[in-house]
């Protein structure tokens, strides 16, 4: 199997706290810049830089961490701008990964990138928040009416606005995790479990420890942890939680939701990449399962072969489906995947047909036909 | 005279250094206000909780600068933060 290139290895050993000068020997360090960019951790190799003084006249790492410091900063203005709106309005909202994740697993708000502010509401807030969001200039691509209709929201669990001024993007959700059919798609329960982070000042609710570690190991594993900071978070979580983490709370939330997949492989990475050892014995036994090695080594080889810097095939990807085929606990969700492969049915085919009976919305389908035929 | 009052950061105010350059942004507004690098110390002083004799001292060590002068302008740039409700008397 190839092994990973220096600048990759460099990058996991800086997210890990291991840096030193000498690491940069036989480094090509445009390359790493690209690599770290490309993985969400300038800010992070731009620290190392910092605290070994290893500087250089002309530092793209410098330069840009301070961009995403300022980008990070303004957005997480704009977040705490929303909030105090929406709290006026007596509407609850939990921040989901963003600015306050880059604060309580970081303890810095800029040594994490993000691009957007998702947050999580109740349903039936959707439309004040959307109002609120529109009054504030921000747009969506879909018409608002997605945001009370019955099938949208069954079959959904998010919908984008985007500033076209600041290109601020608010993922609003009403939904942890799309597929999430008991605990984590108790949205009451979330709010009421929910822990406090001071951010600014502002105390914030968040999801519970075990919530949050469980939706960013299905948010990653999703991704393919094609990005090294989805480990990292995962990591850095994992360093301050490990022994306040309710391991049996998490191992029934894993099963009880179907993600036991996706965790094993999270944990499996900590394991391996991080080396950190897993407290929880009914957790290292779904470790050693063979779709979870397998999924590993695949995360493995895309990072060998820098996989996120080179062009995407357009089409179909058959690794990717694979891998997503594989990550799915039950046979109900593989049906579920394909289904969505072959039957792919979006917000604006629902929007397409008048809210239909549930016994009756194997319709909706049929509009995706009609978009298809251009009828 | 102003300069014998403490201050405080309000709850809706936020405040950032980036390099050479530092930000104090209000939350319900989302109007910023970008300080030279002796306001920015002044500030990081409010921030620590320091009184305003301590951040004076604190900017002296740090600036060459007469205390009057220093005094004159740091008058001035409180006058401003209040007015803009960036600062409150404590």
């Amino acid at each position: 199997m190839r092994e990973p290139s220096k600048e990759c290895e460099l990058l996991f050993d800086i997210s890990k706290g291991n840096f030193s000068i000498a690491s940069l020997e036989g480094i090509n360090e445009s390359y790493l810049f690209t690599l770290a960019q490309a993985n969400g951790l300038i800010p992070l190799v731009d620290k190392a830089l910092e605290a070994s003084r290893t500087r250089t006249p002309e530092d793209s790492f410098k330069e840009t961490a301070l961009q995403i410091k300022r980008t990070n900063f303004f957005m997480s203005a704009q977040l705490l701008y929303l909030i105090d709106l929406l709290q006026k309005q007596n509407i609850s909202l939990i921040p989901l990964k963003g600015p306050l994740l880059s604060q309580h697993a970081y303890k810095d708000l800029s040594l994490r990138p993000f691009s957007d502010l998702d947050i999580l509401v109740f349903e039936k807030d959707l439309p004040k928040v959307a109002h609120t969001l529109l009054k504030l200039g921000y747009e969506s691509e879909h018409s608002l009416e997605a945001l009370s209709h019955p099938y949208v929201l069954q079959k959904s669990s998010d919908i984008s606005f985007v500033h076209p001024q600041s290109q601020v993007i608010i993922e609003l959700h009403w939904k942890l995790l799309k597929s999430a059919s008991h605990s984590l798609s108790d949205i009451n329960a979330l709010f009421q479990h929910s822990i406090k982070h001071n951010f600014q000042n502002t105390q914030l609710a968040s999801l519970p420890l075990e919530e949050e570690f469980l939706y960013l190991c299905v948010h990653g594993a999703k991704h393919r942890f094609e990005r090294i900071e989805w480990m990292n978070d995962i990591n850095q979580l994992f360093i301050l939680y490990k022994n306040t983490f309710n391991w049996d709370k998490l191992f029934f939330l894993a099963k009880e939701e179907s993600y036991q997949t996706p965790y094993a492989l999270a944990l499996k990475i900590l394991q391996q990449r991080y080396q950190q050892n897993i407290p929880h014995k009914k957790s290292q036994a779904l470790m050693r399962s063979k779709t979870v090695l397998s999924l590993y080594k695949k995360v493995f080889i895309l990072h060998a072969n820098d996989y996120i810097l080179k062009p995407k095939k357009e089409g179909f990807r058959w690794m990717e489906f694979y891998f997503s085929f594989q990550l799915e606990d039950t046979l109900r969700r593989k049906i579920i995947l394909l289904r969505s492969l072959f039957f792919p049915l979006y917000i604006d085919d629902i929007l397409r047909i008048k809210p239909l009976p549930k016994h009756l919305s194997f319709l909706y389908y049929l509009a995706r036909f009609k978009r298809l035929l251009k009828l | 005279m102003i300069l014998n009052k403490n201050f405080l950061l309000p709850a809706h105010i936020m405040f950032q250094t980036f390099d050479d350059e530092a930000v104090l942004l209000d939350i319900r507004t989302q109007e910023h206000f970008s300080l030279n690098p002796i306001a920015s110390l002044f500030i990081q002083s409010i921030q620590e909780h320091k009184s305003t004799k301590a951040s004076i001292e604190n900017i002296l060590n740090e600036y060459e600068v007469t205390q009057e002068a220093l005094e004159t302008d740091l008058k001035h740039l409180v006058e401003e933060l209040i007015k803009h409700k960036l600062i409150e008397v404590i």
